[in-house]
Parts: structure tokens; C-alpha cells; sequence
């Protein structure tokens, strides 16, 4: 038995891709779209965004067999091959994500710098890359904050190449479906957002004993659980459709259907990760005061759901089209060490956010209407 | 101007919170879908795609050479001769193989017999596993042979994932993608590649199709002949002799 051609390491990849635009995406939703109830999470869902987005190539030199050349992904973009859009969409993803934090935490960081001292005062003076302003701040433009969000998210929605890299392969019955990109898209969106309402949850909630109208419109939000729903009838029309194809087609899917991956596939991917959170959070916003740990269930419950769904995925559309005999649908050892080490190096990485990033102030942020304001309009 | 929504809760940009909700979606899963639609024709019309991609190549009757093989099941004994000679001529790492023969038994017992299918690259003439490489290292000749650039492949395994006949691997030893190249040393050299070579059987031919007096041309000629899973539209330069349809098939 060998290894899966593209095991743990592809998964990853796409797993901390989908975090990292799914935490975008709910930042954007504030940010971009003025969408006030996601103001508490804004902050910590840009450093989600960054943080996810850092670690991204990470599990794509490990995968490479020669990881030295990856030079040569940005050298030969051409349009025949999805794989080849990934250089200039991460690059502009991640370019403007950082450009975008440093616009949406300017007042902060340059209040924090002011009281900062050692290490953490130098790392902010870094953070701030323009000489940070004496005095009373000036007023801030929202150009270069508008510009590098949109073109974010323009490269957000462009992250639909990782499930095209898979759907362009007519040798993989299963993989070959031109609905792959938006099913990609929105388990990426559901996953980033859950993750971000986690850390939320995780960091905020230990310090408050009753939670605010702004975190209970948190909780009550319909738009996980509505793209969760999406999510579900896209899987639901894509697997019926399938079912009634070829032969071969239909040999495919009953590997995920009944076969060695239904349990990572159907069962955690789906019925776990997706059917029963959605339920859990529709539950919990007919609350009169939803509950925090009901809606922390259901995030981690969809984290875990979004990782098997992947999984389930990419190993079944291989093991599909090879003698059972010839390869295990498992990680090795190897890989699932490395996972672990990534792992580790998020956890490393946010811990330094957090130390670094002024995310606890809650002070003004670009696109905030003072009270004074809203009575006068 | 700030408006409300029913239940007085206002929106910076001017537009209820219900308003911005809906449109937030609507964004989102319309540009996923639109983007799912503008792309589904790519997948959906993959063989004139490709035909678009190789525009550029010379057509067969300007090639000097035109390379294909006849594989005759009808003489495959299944000694793997072929594999062994592989290895050696091309110094394939263990574990890994350039050409194979797949074994299987057909009929019901007691009457059965064994059968044998050669596989290799079968240098597509619309070969699926060029245009995915995302660096450009794997690529078709002029004269009909699908190569590797070992020098510029990464390795990400994409050809590997895109060849319909599973003839790709990864080589653990120089880490780059690596499949059969018709022994493209030999035949420059004016020689048979080693498996042809070496066939006990006599069940490899290869030739130049564009010699009309070569021996792949008698025989294309002579005897009706099947390719591997032609449903995949990848033209295979590999032709078979003797297969049914359950070998048709057959997976790498």
C-alpha cells in the first residue's frame, strides 16, 4: 500500500487557505460591507486572515517534491492550469490582506507604539512602516483602506481556483464537476467564520459576565447557518446528480457514499460538521438570549466538519480511480506530524498577534458612525 | 444619511441591517455560482480546449516523425520483460515503474485463462497531463512524445492526478514527476526502446507513422485496433490489438 499522490500536506493547504478567506470574508462583512453586527469580531477576524494567510505555503513547499523551485510558479503563469493562478492570487491575497491591517489598525498601533516599550515597541514601530504621526492623530484616509480591502476580497473570490484545480481533471469522476469552486468557496467562508467566532468566544467571553446587544446579534446572525444550508443543497443536488451517471461516476461517489471514506466524508463532513451545527445555531438564535456554548459547539463542530469534508474529498476522488489494494486513503505518520508541527506554528503565530496587535481596544475603527452622528442624520 | 430597519437598527453605509445582510450573501454565493458557471465550459469542453492549445503544434504531415506503438495482446505472454528492461535501460528507482503489465483472469472457474495489458505513457496527442503543469516542464514534442523537463518540474503532482492512465509517477529519487518516454534516447540513437527490444512475444511495435512503409503503419493499416479509455478524448499514440471492453476499462 502507498501513500495518497496528494494526502495531508493538499488538504492543509487548502484547509488554512479556506480559514484565512473565510476570516477575510467576515471581517469584510464590517469593513466592506457595514455589516455592524460583525464589528466585535472585526479585529480578531483580520488577524485570523493574516495569520491563516502566513502559514498557507507552508504545507505547499512541503507537498512539492522539489520545494526549491517555486520560483518557477511565478514565472510561468498560464491559464490552462489553475495551479498556476495560485502564485499571483496568494500574492495579491496576502500583500493586500497586510497593507489592508496595517490601514484598519493604523490609530491603534500608533497609540500602542506610544505606550510600548523593548521588543514589542520596536515590532509595532515595523508594523506602523510610515513615521508614526506626534501629536494629536490626524484624520485618516479611508483610500488606501477601501483599495486594499476590495482588492482582498476581489482575490478572495478568485479562491475558487482550489476547487477548480480538482474540477478540471476529467481522470477523477468524482473531482470533475464544475460546481467544485463555489462548493470550495463557501465551506471556506463557513469555516473562517466559525473559526473567528471561536476565537472570539475563547478570548472574550472568560472576561464578561453577561453578554452585550452587540455580541447576542453576534450569535443570533443567520448567515452561518443560512451558507451552511447552501453548502448542504449544493452537496445534496452535486451527489444526486452523480449518483445517476456512469458507471464509473457512480463507483466514485459510493466511495464516499458507503465506502472506507463515508465515515470522514458523509458522516463527520456532513451530517456532524454541517447538518447538525446549522440546527444548533438556528436553535440557538430563536433563543431570547443565545447561548455562547451552543454556538462555540457548533463552531468547533464545523471546523472539524470543514477539515473532513476536504479530507473526504481529495482522498476519495483518488482512491476512487485506483484497485483498493493500492493505496490507503490515510496520512502516514509522517504527514500527520507535519500537520501537527503547522499547528503549532498557528498557535506560535497567533500568540504573537495577540501580543503584538492592540485587538482588545475597542476604539473607533474605520467605518464607525459616532453616536453624535447617527442623531444628527 | 443613516436608515432603519424595523426594528430601528441602523447601517453606516446608509442601508438597513437586513438590506446589507442579504446583499453580503447575495455577493458572495452569486460571484461563487457566476464564477462556477463562467468556468463549467472549460471542464464541460475539454477536448477543444486542448484542440485550441495545440493549434501551434505542426500537424502530422509537416512532423518528421511521428512516433506510435502497436501493442499486440494477442502475443503478450506476460513474462514483463518489457518492465524489467524499463528499469534497467532507465535506471527506474525501486518501487516505481515506467512500464508494467497488469495482470488479470478472466472467464469463470474451471475455464479460465489469464490475460495480460502492457501499460505505459501512451504520448497522447491530446494529452491532459500537459496543459495542468503549472510550470510548464511537461510538454509535447513536435514529433509526437509527451516529456519532462526533470530540471524545471516541482513536483506538485498535478500531471500525476491528470493522466487518465495512472503512467505518471513521482520518482522518490530525483523527486520530480517521471513516466515512460519511449526510450527518446535510443530512438534518437536509431534504436528500438528497450521494452520493444526486448519483447520475447513480439507484442511491441513501435514505429513512425509518417513512414508509410514502417511497421506500425502496415499494421494500423492491416488490423483493427482499440486505444485505452477513448471516452477521455486524449487521443492515445498507443494502440492496442485484442482488447475487449472491460479492458477498456482499466485504470492505471
Amino acid at each position: 500500500m502507498t501513500e495518497l499522490e496528494w494526502g495531508l500536506p493538499v488538504v492543509a493547504k487548502y484547509v488554512f487557505g479556506g480559514l484565512s478567506m473565510g476570516a477575510f470574508v467576515t471581517y469584510y462583512l464590517w469593513q466592506g460591507f457595514g455589516l455592524k453586527t460583525f464589528r466585535p469580531l472585526a479585529k480578531l477576524a483580520w488577524i485570523s486572515a493574516a495569520v491563516f494567510g502566513l502559514v498557507i505555503p507552508i504545507p505547499i513547499f512541503s507537498h512539492l517534491g522539489q520545494a526549491g523551485r517555486w520560483p518557477e510558479l511565478l514565472l510561468n503563469f498560464h491559464w490552462t492550469s489553475p495551479m498556476s493562478w495560485a502564485a499571483p492570487i496568494l500574492v495579491v491575497y496576502l500583500v493586500s490582506v497586510l497593507l489592508n491591517g496595517r490601514f484598519f489598525f493604523h490609530d491603534d498601533v500608533v497609540l500602542a507604539h506610544r505606550s510600548a516599550k523593548g521588543v514589542r515597541r520596536i515590532a509595532l514601530r515595523i508594523l506602523l512602516l510610515t513615521r508614526p504621526p506626534e501629536g494629536q492623530l490626524p484624520e485618516r484616509s479611508r483610500f488606501g483602506l477601501r483599495i486594499t480591502g476590495g482588492l482582498a476580497f476581489l482575490s478572495v473570490l478568485f479562491f475558487g481556483y482550489t476547487g477548480l484545480e480538482l474540477g478540471i481533471l476529467g481522470s477523477h469522476p468524482l473531482w470533475a464537476n464544475p460546481i467544485n469552486p463555489a462548493m470550495f468557496l463557501i465551506t471556506n467562508v463557513i469555516s473562517g467564520a466559525a473559526f473567528v467566532v471561536l476565537l472570539w468566544m475563547g478570548l472574550e467571553w472568560p472576561r464578561r459576565r453577561a453578554a452585550s446587544a452587540e455580541e447576542k446579534a453576534v450569535l443570533a446572525s443567520p448567515i452561518l447557518p443560512l451558507l451552511i444550508g447552501v453548502f448542504l443543497g449544493l452537496n445534496l443536488f452535486v451527489y444526486l446528480t452523480l449518483s445517476y451517471a456512469a458507471p464509473a461516476v457512480q463507483d466514485a461517489v459510493a466511495v464516499l457514499e458507503t465506502g472506507e471514506l463515508s465515515l470522514i466524508f458523509l458522516w463527520v463532513g456532513l451530517v456532524l460538521g454541517a447538518a447538525v451545527p446549522a440546527m444548533m445555531l438556528v436553535g440557538n438564535a430563536r433563543l431570547t438570549v443565545p447561548r455562547a456554548s451552543v454556538a462555540g459547539a457548533a463552531a468547533v463542530l464545523i471546523l472539524i466538519g470543514s477539515f473532513a469534508q476536504k479530507y473526504g474529498f481529495v482522498a476519495g476522488g483518488q482512491i476512487a480511480t485506483l484497485a483498493p489494494a493500492e493505496v490507503s486513503p490515510w496520512p502516514s505518520t509522517g504527514q500527520v506530524v507535519e500537520f501537527l508541527a503547522i499547528l503549532a506554528l498557528v498557535y506560535f503565530l497567533f500568540q504573537v498577534a495577540l501580543w503584538l496587535s492592540p485587538w482588545r481596544q475597542m476604539s473607533p475603527m474605520p467605518g464607525d458612525v459616532s453616536p453624535a452622528a447617527e442623531v444628527t442624520a | 444619511m443613516v436608515q432603519e430597519d424595523r426594528k430601528g437598527r441602523t447601517s453606516s453605509s446608509g442601508l438597513s441591517r437586513r438590506e446589507l445582510l442579504t446583499r453580503g450573501t447575495i455577493a458572495i454565493v452569486g460571484a461563487a455560482a457566476t464564477s462556477s458557471l463562467l468556468l463549467s465550459p472549460t471542464v464541460q469542453a475539454q477536448g477543444e480546449t486542448h484542440a485550441k492549445y495545440y493549434d501551434n503544434f505542426p500537424r502530422r504531415s509537416e512532423m518528421e516523425h511521428r512516433w506510435a506503438m502497436v501493442i499486440d495482446l494477442r502475443r503478450c505472454v506476460g513474462c514483463r520483460a518489457c518492465t524489467v528492461a524499463c528499469k534497467s535501460e532507465n535506471g527506474v528507482p525501486e518501487g516505481v515503474f515506467r512500464t508494467w503489465v497488469r495482470y488479470e483472469e478472466i472467464g469463470a472457474y474451471p475455464d479460465t485463462r489469464p490475460r495480460y495489458l502492457p501499460l505505459f505513457c501512451n504520448h497522447c496527442d491530446n494529452p491532459p497531463c500537459v496543459p495542468v503543469c503549472p510550470v510548464l516542464a511537461t510538454y509535447k514534442r513536435d514529433d509526437g512524445l509527451v516529456l519532462i523537463d526533470y530540471e524545471k518540474c516541482i513536483g506538485c503532482g498535478y500531471c500525476i492526478q491528470a493522466c487518465p492512465y495512472g503512467a505518471r509517477h513521482l520518482n522518490p529519487a530525483q523527486k520530480t514527476a517521471d513516466k515512460c518516454t519511449l526510450c527518446v534516447h535510443r530512438l534518437e540513437a536509431g534504436e528500438k526502446p528497450a521494452c520493444v527490444a526486448t519483447c520475447i512475444g513480439g507484442a511491441l511495435t513501435v514505429g513512425d507513422l509518417n513512414d508509410p512503409s514502417s511497421e506500425v503503419s502496415r499494421l494500423l493499416a492491416a488490423i483493427p485496433v482499440q486505444t485505452l479509455k477513448p471516452e477521455q478524448g486524449t487521443d492515445p499514440m498507443f494502440f492496442y490489438v485484442g482488447l475487449d471492453g472491460r479492458i477498456l476499462e482499466v485504470s492505471g
